[in-house]
Formats: C-alpha cells, structure tokens, sequence
C-alpha cells in the first residue's frame, strides 16, 4: 500500500526544501553563463526526425572516435548506440555480398542470381520495415491509450571531464524518457516552470486520465509511477515479441515471385523518361508516378502477401498461414494486454473518512 | 487542468488511491533527491577516486556480496546459453503478461526474439525452396551468421589478451544472479571483483590481493612505484575495453556477412556430398524394394491387378476411388450404370487432373473416349423398354391421324388465305360457300396457275362437296370419316412379344457384356421394328401407302424416344482396372521420379546436376588455360573463343607427357561422373539379363493389360515406357559424350601437329612439304598431297575434272600449299571443338545436288572422310592415359564414339558408303576408293600383291558390320576375295565374272548401304515375294536399332503388319491398299525426329563446355576477390586499431611513463 503523502514526501524536499538552502556551501561557477539542464524535448515528428538524425551522425562522428580513443567518460548510452551501426550494416552487406556472386558471364545463371539478390535486398529492407512495424504498432497503442511516448526524447547534459578539452567533446545525449523502467526519469516529466503542483503535475495528470483513474487526484505522479513501469516493461516486452513475429513475413513476402513480374530495367526506364524528365507536365510526371508506385510497390506487395499466404506447395503454405496468423494473433494480445492490464480503471479511490467512495 | 483537490472535489480529505494488487514500489522508483538538477548553477568537481569504504554503517548489516566473475570453457557455456534462454522465456512471461521485471530482463527478451525471429526467417526461407540442398543452406547461411557473429569478437580479443592480460570479453554475474558484460558501461565497473584473482586469472582467496592486476600492469609497462598503481592499471584496462568495444562494433558490421559468407561457401561442399548421398541412397533403396516386389508379382501366373495394388502397397486417389466404388456398387445391385453427360465430364476430369503430366494420361483418357469403358448415347434394355415401345406403337395410328388431320388444316388455310386476298369482299358469308366453288374461282386466278398451287388445289379438291363450315367443324371435330381419314384407323397393334423377338434379333449388334444399345443398335432396333410394325399391318390388309406412313411415323416416334432414354453407360469393371492400373504406375512412377530426380534428371541438386557444376571448371583447369586466356574466353563469342581454345589444346597435345597426364586426370574425374550415372541407368533401365525398375514397371503393366480390351491405353503406356527409358538413355548418352569429347579432341589435335617447311633440293627450294608426315593427317595428305609438287597435281587435275572446287583459285600462287594445309587443319579443329553436332556440316554437304558447280563435288567423300577423322578411335597412348585414369573408361568412350557415329552417319545417311571405320592397328593406307582397289584386287595377277590387297579387302568387308547389310552378302564377298587367292595360290577354279567383282563392289555400293527411305520404296515397288521378305528382315534389324526414337510398340507392329499384308498379297492375292501405305514408315522414320534425337543425345560441344567453365570461374574469381578483399581489408584495419590500443593519447593523458617491454623496438 501506497501511503500517498510518504510518497510525495521526497518531491516535496526536492522542490522546497533544498532550494531554499545556502548556496554558499558550494564552490561558485566561475562564469554564471546559461547552465544547460535535462530536460524534455517535444516529440512531434520532426523533432524526432531531427534528434534521430543527429543521433545516427553522433554515432560516426562522436560515439565511435570516442570509443577508439578509450574515452574515460565513456557511456553505457554509447555503448549501446554504436551497436546499432553492425545493426544496420551487416544486412545490406550481406546481400550486396551476394550481389556480386552474379554472374554477368552466363545470361541465365545471372537473371536467376539477380532475382535471388534482388529479394534479398527487399527481404532486408523489409526485415527492416517489419521491425519498426513492430515497434510502431505498440507505440502507438501506448500513446493513444496511456498518453506516454515510449520514444519521447529528453536531453541529458553530460559533463565534461575535468582537466580535458579535447576533441568529440559531447555537449548532451538525446535519450528517451521511458527508456529504462528502473531509471525512468520522473523529474523530466514535471513542469519545472509551473507556479503551483497542478501546473508542475500537468503532465501526470494529463496521463492519469488515459489510465482512466476515475477521481481528481493531487499526486498523479506518484500514483501513475508503478502503472507506468508496467507499461514500458509489457511494450518493450511485446515489441521485441512483436518483431520476432514479424520480420519473418517480411523476408516471406520478399521472396515472393510476385516481385519478379517487374524488371528493375523497366523501373529505371520509367524513372529516366517518365518522372525525371524534363520535357513532361508536371500532370504526367505526378501521374507516372503513381503508376509507379502503383506497378513496383503497392501491386507487388499486394500479389506477395497473397502468395505467401497461399504458398507453393503444402509446407509453405502452411509457414505462410502460420506466421501471418501468429503476428496476427500477437498483435492483438499484446495490444489486448496493454489496454487490460495497465489501467488503472478497477482502481478504488479511497476517502479516508467516508471509506470507499466509488 | 490539474483541479486542485480541495476546491474542486467535494471532499474533506484528500482520497487515497490503491492498486488493487500488491504493489511494492522499487526502490529505484522513490524520486531521489539530485543535487546536481536542483543546484545545477553550481559546478561539481568530479570526486576523486575513492578508496573502499572501510566502514560499516551503524545498524544496517551489509549483504553478503555474491557478484562473481563468469569463467566457463566452451560447453559450459553453452550449457548456460541453453539454459538462459529458458529464463528468457520466464522473463518475457513476466514482463509480456504480468508486466514485471527489470531493464535487464527486458533487454534478454530483446535477445531471445532475436534469435527466434531469425530461426523463423530461416524456415520461412526454407519452406519455399523446392530442393534439400537450398532448404538446407538457409540454416547454414543462419547459422554462420551467429557463428560469425560470436566469433568475431572473440577473435578480435585474442591479441588483446594475448598481449595484456585483459579479456574485454569478459563477463560477470551479480549479486542478483544477472549475468553481464563486464565492460559493458564504462562508468560502472566493478574491479572489487577482481581482489581474489590471482596471476593465472582464477579464483583464489589466498592469493595476495589484485594480484591479476599488477601482472597486468606489468604487462602493460605501468612503473611499479607511481602511486595509485591500481587505479592507473584500472583506467588502462578500461581504456582497453572501451577501445576493444569500437572497433568490435566498427568492423563487426562488415565481417560478420563476410565471414558467414566464406564458411557457409565452405560447408556447401560438404552439405551437398551429404545430400547427394542421402538421396542417391535413400530412393535407390526405394526403388530396389519396389523392384523386388514386381519380381515377385511377375513370377506370378493369373495376375490380378488387385493383387499388385496388394502387393505394392499402392494407395489409391481417395476422391476418385470412392467415386468409382460408388459406380460399381450401383452395378451390383443392379441399379443404373448410366451416368449423365456431366458426371461423365467430371469423371474424367478428374482422371485427366490426376494423370497430367505422367506421360501416360493421355492413354487413359483417349481409352475413356474409345469406348471400351463407356458408351455414350446407349439405352439400357430391360423389361420398360417392351412396354415403352408398346404403348409407343399403340399411339402409332393415333399420331397419323392428328397428321394428317393437321395438314388438311394446314392446306385449308392456305387455300381460304389466298382466296380472301383475292376476294376480300367475301369474308362474311365464306363459311357457307363451298370449297369447289372456292377452288374453282381460284384455279382461274394467276396465283393459282402455278404448279405449287395446283398440286394443293388437287389435293384439296377432294373435299369439294363440303362447305368452308362443315370442313372447318371436322377438322376440329376430327370427323374421319369426313376428311376421308377413316383409312388411316388402325387396330391392329404390336403385342410385347413380337416386339421382343425384334429387338433380340438387334442383340447381336449391341455389346455383349452389357444389357445396352449403342447408337449403332439403337439404329437397327429401329428398322427392326419397323420392319416387323409393316409386316403385321400388311398381312393384317393395311393399304401400303399407311403402313409406310405409319413407319414413317414410327422411326420418328422411336427415335424421340431413344433420345429421351439414352445416357452414357459406363462399365465399372473396367473402369475399376483402368484406374488401379494407372494408379499403381503413378505409384512406380513416383518413386522412379524421386530417383531420377536425386541422379540423373537434369534439376538442381540431382547427381548429375552436380557433376556439371564441377567437371568443366576442372576439366578447364587441367588443360591449362592462362589467366589472359580465361579473362579473353569469358568476355568473347563462340567464333573467337573457339580460336583461343583450339590454341590451348593444341599446346597441350604437342606435350606427349602432359598431355597424357591431362587425360588421365580427365578420366578420373569423368569416370567418376560417368558411373554414377550408369548405375542410375542400371537401376532404372537395366540390361536384358539384369532389368532395372522401367523395364520391370513395362513387362508389369503388360502382364495386367494382357487380355484387357484397353487398346488405347496399351498404346499410351508403350509411348510412356518407351519415352522414360529414352530420356533416361539420352542423359547418360549425353554425359559420357560431353565428357568424352575434349579427351577425343586432344587425341585428334594430337595427329593435327602439322608443318610445312621449305622443300630443299640439291640446295635449291623447290617448294613446300608436310614435315612429321608419319603423323600428319591422312585427311591433310588425301586432299592436298605430302607437298607443293602433289598439290598442284591435285589441284591441277582438280580444275580439269571438276573434282575439288575449293582450292582453285590461285593454288599456284606461292605459299599457297601452306595456307590450303593451315586452312584445313583450323576447319577439322574447329569442327572438332564445335561442330561435332554434325548437322552443321554434315547437311550442308549432304544436301549438295550433284554436278552443282558451287561446292565441293566429292563434299559426301570428304564428309565421310572427316566424320572418320572426328570419331576415330583412340590412339593408344590415349586409351592407356584414360585406362590409367579410370578404368574401363575408354571402352565406354569408344561405345559411345560408335554409337554416335552410327546414328550421325547411320544406315540412312548418304554419306555413309563414303566412310569407314579408321582402324589405328593397320597400316590400312586410308583410301577409301573401294571400288578401285576391289578392280586393282582382281586384275593383278600377282599373288603376293593380290593378298596384300586382299587382306586391305577382307578387313574393309568385315568393318562394314553395320545392321541391315545381310550376312550373306558379305560372306559372299569374303568367299569371293578368297577364292580369288586361293585360284591364283594353288589354281583352284574361280570364276572372276563381273557379277562376282560387282557382288564385293556392293558390300559399299548402293544396294547394300540402301538408306532407309529407298529401301522402303523398293520394297513396295518389288513384286518379288523373296526380296520382300529379305527386306523386311533388314528393315526390321534398321528399325529396332531405332527402337527408342520411335513413339511406340504399336508404331512398329503397324509397320510390320503392313508389310505383312503386303507379302500376303503378293502370295495370296489378299486385298492391299497400297496408297499411302508408305506414310506410317515415314511418319516414324521422319529424319526431324530422327535428328532431333540425336540433337539431344548429342552431348554439350567443347566450346561450350570450356566457355561455361571459364565464365563460371571467372565469376568465383570476382567473388572471391571481392570477399577476401573485404575481409583483409578490415583485419588491416584492426590490426592497425590493435597496434594503437592502449596508448597514451588526449583522451587518456596517463601521469606515469610507460616502461620499455620486451616486445618493443628499440
């Protein structure tokens, strides 16, 4: 049992407490200039797409050197990101690998090879597609029904080594708020610049909603915190189940013959004379390429997935009904999961004089 | 929009909210207090390595720490991999459906899914490949991955440790029993693990402390006096892990495909041995049981196919059984046996779907259609069919008067219409005029002056006395007296007995087994009755002109009724065999598929395909191309490869030693190949002692056929054999062509090693000659002679008879007898190499009209003359090289080179009397102008020249063993060559008529070499009852040689039977049609399908073959180079990384100096 005000105890120091002690009992900055500070950053897509960016070049150019260099400040954060660059790599290398075992000696041989390495490559693109299905498909559900963004990213400012100005000198990392159930940074979510507890609270209280707790309360956060453990722990859990669900249909459904309808020299031909041609309208070029996307995406996707359902003899048949209706069967669990078990709807608000209230 | 409680809820207290289970907050989880966010205008100064805490907290007793560095050999960890994933499986039970655990936990589902996620790509990759070897490579291709990717670090740690004594691999487990990476975050690591591990790296308490560490730092050069030693050799070791962790994720990307790469290459060798052998042994022993059981079913006599299906095992098509059970059912009890057309329709369907394919389905269906199994349109006779036809002839007289009644009616409108055009004021009071005035009026009209009209006014004028009134009420009333129909009452009627007795008398024509009418029965039925319906009414005083109308009436009436009753009859007897038949070949043919497919059937995978995939790229190796010619031979066209080519092999030939070496590395490669594929052809075709599952499979279906009236489907069946055992003969056929041909290659360029040189006499040069002339070419010396002198001479009786065309022009320019060599010798090598298919030149001079000026004259003699040089035998040193390689090789070889020989120039090819078997064994001087050496034969008078020459003759005579010349008329020959001999030894008697000379002369001249078209036309043109007789044999001999090129049994007993009916005809005077009787002959003996054969046997041309090769090596080459490139490429890089590991640089700027090691330069 929670006793509410134990637990908001600690909060209450943090924000009262010690900011009214002396700041004397501490070494002063030598220049008082702008102190950088964690904080929550927006999660519109853009933002996204502009700290994920930055983070793919931090793994090139800040995480790896460092990493060379045997930096002592060295982090688990980095750690974990340049692991991501084998990740990424290995696959498209592999196939690239048996690209050019083609033989372009021996037409035929090479036409068949060609096709291998072409549902190669759709196979790790896909492989790569079905992974962040994956992820989105939880991440959505989360977000539309708890209110959290599992990737909502915060700044965490790193210090700087003492007595070391060098080179890939890091300013902060860009990490996720939920990222970890055991460190969770709670602080981030509160809203500093908020002149009362509701307004600090907003956040919380804005996600106590979707969690569907019934009654008003003054400490969302502290009753919210268990229930958002549990959520990130059974997202990630599903999303990595999820993945291993998925990514064999992608490989499934590039291996269709559905792909091999459309020849890659046709492709470029249209691209050449039909969309990056000058001399056409605008209305042509735009109309062409929806033939094209219609032609090399949407119609060869559609055709695969039938494919692989239906199979080409009995046992592929049966992995393609298998593995579509397990991701199927997955998804709806793990969403089914997420929405049952972490809500707080069964939870009792409890008045303390009149006893349970409803 | 947070409400604050107090005002707006109405609540004096402030609620507590509870979870509804137990739900203790981790410690983790209470906000704790960070000075750093709340101060962070202050700057701290990191704090100092701190020293272990020696003090306990009062009150609070420490946890016994149970964190433990992780060292396990290679099993043991596999062991706690296994198990691990175990946990893993807990963790994500927890974590997926209670939501519980912690970000370690979390972070191991990521692992397991992982590992299951890619276990399920494999499968799924796999489930979609049609061949062992494929499905099997995406769980090679799966598993170097991982392997590849647990490897890679740990070798890259090697010389880490190696050279410090630091394992960045290392891994611990802590107090709560979680098993990590050690070095894994950089700012939490805990050396307190290390205070226990002595030098050696183990565990051991009464070590002094860290003693691991200092033997480290010594290792890495850290002075033993600084102070802080340990955290200085702390920060080095983790200055070495994170260092070590770069570059293992750097380079991990790149090496983990290429190593995977290189070892799933690797093992595809050693998985496909594996396959092959399975497969090869696993349906070998498939078809060897089933083998066996045929004996057994054979050896039976009254073989039932019920107990062959018994027997063998066979399941039967489930859907087609149960429909065809049901058929036979209904006969039994005795129910209909008819079915309706589209039952009909699926039946056959479904037979049609289920044979598709086999080869044999056609046969089956085309049975179906013949009617041995169904009738279509047949009635069943049974006792309704009397009565039916009973009551249909009672109601005969009644539907003759309704006719007739209806064509009066008919002729009455008619009439009453053209009156009323004509006289439209009379259209009230008609009714009471009378019909003669009517016709009166309008035999007077215009229209009624035709004859049409006439005829109708005669007929109507019958009823002139009535008026239009009285007419009209008989009509309607079918008063028959007043429409004079009373004729047409007949009582008389058929009783069911004399209906019987004429459809008895039918019987004879209807099937025997079933109670039915076919159409043909349905037909004399009819008139049968008809016939017996007249007679009754005749001889009951019927006028003849009713009982013919009557008839009339009674053919329509029965043929309504037989196409209500007809339906198709099927016989489930029948049906029954024909479908166990069929389904106990499907069932050998199954495994017979499964057999080829795993040896000899040209699929991926199969033993064969296998071979192809390896030999040329041997073959080439072994004739020693350069690597400028390998790069030239994959980029260029056949035309110039081939010049490449014939260079190399005739490099190699001119090397006896190599040569030989070569060939015998051959033979043992091709040998190899060529045996596993006659075994297949052995298990599956046999030998006449020894039959293979084909040949067992044929006498079975014959023996359960035999006595069954399934013409077509015997038929089918016989074209199925016929056709398995040909493909299965043309695939080995093939092989041992293609592999024979660069070793015969080699042995021909080796007699090709020509020259020409100056030709010196008393020091002046005279001309050119032919040097090594015991070697060179008889090809080379028959057509141009040894020198410049026998040249012109050639050429100069060449212009003046017409003989040669080709070298005309400028022959006696100089230098022209070397290029006419130089030419010669490049055409034999190039059609060695790649026109041995021989149509190519074989047509063209073939086709050549005689006396045409455009080409060689003599083209068929130099035709002859070079197949001879193409498929010569062996030279000795050649057959011993491939006796060294593989033994028996060479014979099969030679087989081979006979077989083709004789099927290219075969006893139908007009070349053939212009060609002989070159013998190496002989000094036979190679001239094949027989007919001039039978003459020279015969008129020296000379004995020891007469035997000479006569023993040139009596081989030449015997070698002519091709089939269909008659043993007599060679014994004949040779009687007469050596009665010749004998006459001039000791002056026996022996008459050198010209007939005699011309009967030798024959052994090569026309008659006897008769290609197959003539001797057919002769044959039907001669009147002579011998001669025909004597080629029939010859024809029989010339068309069993041909067995597999024809479609079937059948095809050849047609052939013999009408033959047969010819010399029946000419004996007997029997009918024969002889029109068209030639075209069965032709159809079978069609030269397309005949080339077309060959065409297919005929193995792969050298070209080719060392063209494939060299592009398939070519594109290893580049692979491999590519590969190799990338992975020496990122060791380079590694170890440079490795080299610099460790170093002082800004990141690390160490307080201490490095002491000089003994592995430093100095």
């Amino acid at each position: 049992m929670v006793n509410l005000v134990q637990s908001l105890e600690p909060r209450q120091n943090n924000a009262a407490s010690f900011r009214g002690m002396p700041e004397t009992s501490f070494k002063k900055k030598k220049k008082p200039a702008v102190k950088e500070e964690d904080k929550i950053l927006p999660n519109d897509v853009f933002s996204k797409m502009k700290y994920n960016l930055k983070k793919t070049k931090d793994i090139a150019l800040t995480h790896f050197p460092r990493g060379l260099y045997g930096a002592p400040d060295y982090t688990f954060f980095e750690y974990l990101q340049t692991a991501k660059f084998p990740y990424y790599v290995g696959g498209p290398i592999l196939a690239a690998l048996f690209y050019a075992g083609v033989k372009y000696d021996n037409q035929l041989a090479g036409n068949a090879a060609k096709k291998v390495a072409k549902h190669m490559a759709l196979g790790v693109g896909l492989y790569y597609l079905a992974a962040s299905l994956a992820k989105g498909i939880i991440n959505t559900t989360v977000q539309l029904s708890r209110g959290m963004d599992l990737n909502h990213p915060y700044q965490r400012v790193i210090s700087k080594t003492p007595g070391y100005s060098g080179i890939f000198q890091k300013g902060f990392e860009i990490q996720k708020v939920f990222g970890s159930n055991e460190f969770t940074r709670w602080d981030v979510l509160y809203k500093k610049e908020g002149n009362n507890l509701s307004e600090i609270n907003e956040r919380y209280t804005d996600m106590a909603k979707k969690f569907k707790i019934k009654a008003e309360t003054e400490d969302p956060d502290g009753t919210l915190k268990h229930l958002i453990k549990k959520t990130i722990i059974m997202a990630k859990a599903w999303q990595y189940a999820l993945t291993a669900l998925f990514v064999p249909i992608g490989i499934g459904i590039a291996n269709q013959k559905a792909w091999d309808e459309e020849n890659l020299q046709e492709f470029k031909g249209l691209l050449k004379n039909g969309i990056f041609n000058s001399k056409l309208s605008a209305k042509t070029k735009f109309e062409n390429t929806k033939i094209a996307i219609n032609d090399y995406v949407i119609h060869p996707f559609i055709e695969s997935v039938k494919q692989f359902w239906h199979g080409n003899s009995k046992a592929s048949s049966i992995i393609g009904k298998t593995t579509m209706s397990l991701a199927g069967l997955g998804t709806l669990t793990a969403i089914g999961l997420l929405l049952t078990k972490t809500t707080a709807k069964n939870y009792k608000v409890e008045n303390k004089s009149d006893g349970v209230k409803s | 929009m947070t409400g604050n409680l107090f005002t707006k809820i109405q609540i004096p207290v402030r609620p507590q909210i509870q979870a509804p289970q137990n739900n203790q907050q981790s410690a983790a989880a209470s906000h704790v207090f960070n000075p750093r966010e709340t101060f962070s205008r202050f700057e701290y100064p990191q704090a100092l390595p701190l020293s272990q805490a020696v003090t306990v907290p009062k009150g609070i007793k420490e946890d016994p720490p149970k964190g433990k560095l992780i060292k396990e050999n290679f099993l043991e960890s596999m062991q706690s991999t296994v198990k691990s994933y175990g946990d893993y499986c807990k963790y994500f039970y927890n974590a997926g459906f209670k939501g519980t655990g912690t970000d370690y936990s979390v972070g191991k589902i990521n692992d397991l899914a992982i590992r299951v996620g890619s276990l399920g790509i494999a499968i799924t990759l796999a489930s979609s490949k049609f061949f062992p070897f494929a499905r099997g490579m995406e769980f090679v291709g799966l598993g170097t991955w991982f392997a590849a990717m647990a490897a890679w670090p740990k070798l890259l740690a090697m010389p880490v440790k190696a050279k410090t004594g630091i394992d960045p691999t290392l891994k611990y487990e802590d107090s709560q029993g979680r098993r990590k990476s050690f070095f894994e975050d950089r700012q939490y690591l805990c050396f307190d693990l290390f205070k226990h591990i002595d030098k050696n790296g183990n565990y051991n308490p009464n070590a002094p402390e860290y003693e691991m560490f200092d033997n480290i730092g010594d290792k890495l050069g850290i002075p033993r006096n600084i102070p802080n030693r340990r955290e200085a050799i702390q920060n080095k070791i983790a200055q070495y892990a994170v260092q070590y962790h770069a570059l293992t994720m750097l380079t991990a990307g790149v090496m983990t495909p290429v190593l995977s790469s290189i070892v799933a290459d690797q093992l595809q060798i050693p998985l496909g041995a594996a396959i092959e052998k399975t497969r090869t042994v696993h349906t070998g022993m498939n078809i060897q049981s089933l083998s066996k059981k045929i004996d057994s079913l054979l050896a039976q006599n009254n073989l039932h196919v019920d107990t062959a299906i018994e027997t063998l095992g066979t399941k039967l098509d489930p859907k087609l059984a149960q429909k065809i059970e049901k058929y036979s059912l209904a006969a039994q009890e005795g129910l209909s046996q008819y079915i309706s057309p589209k039952e009909e329709q699926i039946l056959s369907n479904l037979l049609g779907q289920r044979y598709y394919g086999t080869g044999f389905g056609a046969g089956i269906l085309q049975e179906l259609q013949s009617g041995s199994v169904i009738s279509r349109n047949a009635i069943p006779v049974n006792a309704n069919l009397g009565l039916d036809i009973v009551d249909l002839s009672r109601s005969i007289s009644g539907k003759l008067q309704e006719i007739k009644t209806e064509e009066i009616r008919n002729l009455f409108n008619e009439i009453e219409k053209t009156y009323l055009n004509l006289n439209p004021t009379n259209k009230e009071n008609i009714n009471s005029l009378k019909i003669s005035d009517i016709l009166d009026s309008l035999k007077n009209s215009k229209k009624g002056r035709t004859s049409k009209f006439r005829s109708l006014i005669t007929s109507a004028s019958e009823y002139g006395n009535l008026t239009v009134e009285e007419l009209k009420n008989a009509i309607n009333s079918k008063d028959l007296e007043k429409l004079n129909l009373s004729k047409y009452q007949v009582n008389t009627t058929l009783s069911e007995q004399e209906i019987w007795r004429a459809l008895d008398s039918v019987k004879g024509i209807m099937q025997n087994t079933d109670n039915a009418f076919t159409p043909v029965g349905q037909k004399y039925a009819s008139v049968q009755l008809q016939l017996v319906f007249g007679n009754k009414f005749k001889s009951a005083g019927v006028d003849a002109e009713v009982v013919n109308a009557m008839n009339k009436v009674l053919e329509n009436e029965l043929t309504k009724y037989f196409n209500t009753r007809r339906g198709t009859l099927i016989r489930p007897k029948q049906l029954q065999e024909l479908f166990k038949i069929a389904e106990l070949n499907l069932q050998i043919k199954d495994k017979i598929d499964s057999y080829k497919a795993a040896t000899i059937k040209d699929i991926a995978e199969s033993v064969t395909a296998r071979s192809w995939d390896r030999l040329p790229k041997k073959y080439f190796n072994l004739i020693g191309f350069t690597k400028e010619e390998l790069e030239q031979l994959a980029g260029v066209d056949t035309v110039k490869a081939s010049k490449i080519i014939a260079n190399r092999f005739s490099e190699l030939a001119k090397d006896e030693n190599k040569l030989n070496h070569a060939i015998t590395m051959m033979s043992k490669y091709a040998g190899n190949a060529v045996t596993k594929e006659q075994k297949a052809f052995i298990q599956l075709v046999g030998t006449t002692e020894n039959p293979g599952l084909i040949t067992k499979a044929e006498k079975l279906t014959e023996k359960l056929l035999s006595g069954s009236p399934f013409d077509e489907m015997r038929a089918g069946f016989d074209r199925y054999f016929i056709g398995s055992k040909k493909s299965v003969k043309q695939k080995v056929i093939n092989t041992i062509d293609s592999l024979g041909k660069p070793i015969q290659i080699l042995d021909i360029f080796k007699t090709l090693d020509v020259e020409v040189v100056p030709k010196v006499e008393n020091g002046i040069i005279v001309g050119e000659k032919l040097v090594a002339s015991e070697k060179a070419p008889h090809i080379v010396k028959e057509f141009l002679g040894v020198d410049t002198q026998e040249f012109f001479k050639k050429m100069q009786d060449d212009l003046e008879t017409g003989k040669y065309y080709t070298f005309q022009e400028g022959y006696d320019e100089p230098g022209a007898y070397r290029k006419a060599v130089y030419s010669l010798v490049d055409y034999v090598k190039d059609i060695a190499l790649q026109k041995n298919d021989i149509s190519d030149w074989i047509t063209k001079h073939e086709t050549q009209p005689e006396g045409f000026t455009k080409g060689i004259k003599h083209s068929k003699h130099m035709v002859g003359t070079m197949a001879d040089t193409i498929f010569a035998h062996f030279s000795p040193a050649t057959r011993a090289a491939i006796e060294n390689g593989s033994r028996g090789l060479s014979d099969i070889f030679e087989k081979n080179k006979t077989e083709m020989r004789r099927r290219l120039l075969g006893a139908d090819s007009v070349i053939v009397t212009h060609s002989n078997f070159r013998n190496y064994d002989t000094n036979f001087v190679y001239s094949p102008d027989f007919c001039q050496l039978v003459d020279e034969f015969f008129n020296t008078t000379d004995l020891a020249k007469a035997q000479d020459k006569g023993n040139q003759l009596l081989k030449l005579i015997e070698s002519r063993e091709i089939k269909g010349l008659n043993d007599k008329e060679i014994s004949d020959a040779i009687n007469s060559v050596k009665g010749y001999i004998r006459h001039l030894s000791d002056g026996s008697p022996f008459d050198k008529s010209k007939s005699c000379i011309e009967g030798v002369k024959d052994i090569y001249n026309h008659n006897n070499s008769i290609n197959m078209t003539k001797l057919i036309k002769n044959l039907f043109d001669s009147r002579d009852v011998n001669y025909v007789e004597s080629a029939k044999q010859r024809l029989i001999l010339l068309l069993e040689d041909r067995a597999t090129e024809l479609g079937a049994k059948k095809d050849f007993q047609d052939v013999l039977n009408t033959i047969n009916g010819y010399i029946s005809h000419l004996k007997h005077g029997t009918d024969f049609n002889k029109t068209d009787c030639t075209k069965p002959f032709y159809r079978i003996l069609d030269t397309k399908t005949a080339n077309k054969d060959i065409g297919e046997m005929a193995g792969k041309n050298t070209v080719d073959f060392i063209l494939r090769a060299a592009q398939n090596i070519r594109s290893r080459n580049k692979w491999q180079m590519l590969v190799w490139s990338l992975f020496a490429g990122t060791v380079g890089i590694s170890l440079i990384t490795l080299a610099n590991m460790g170093h002082t640089n800004s990141f690390n700027p160490d307080h201490w100096k490095r002491l000089k090691q003994n592995g430093d330069k100095k």
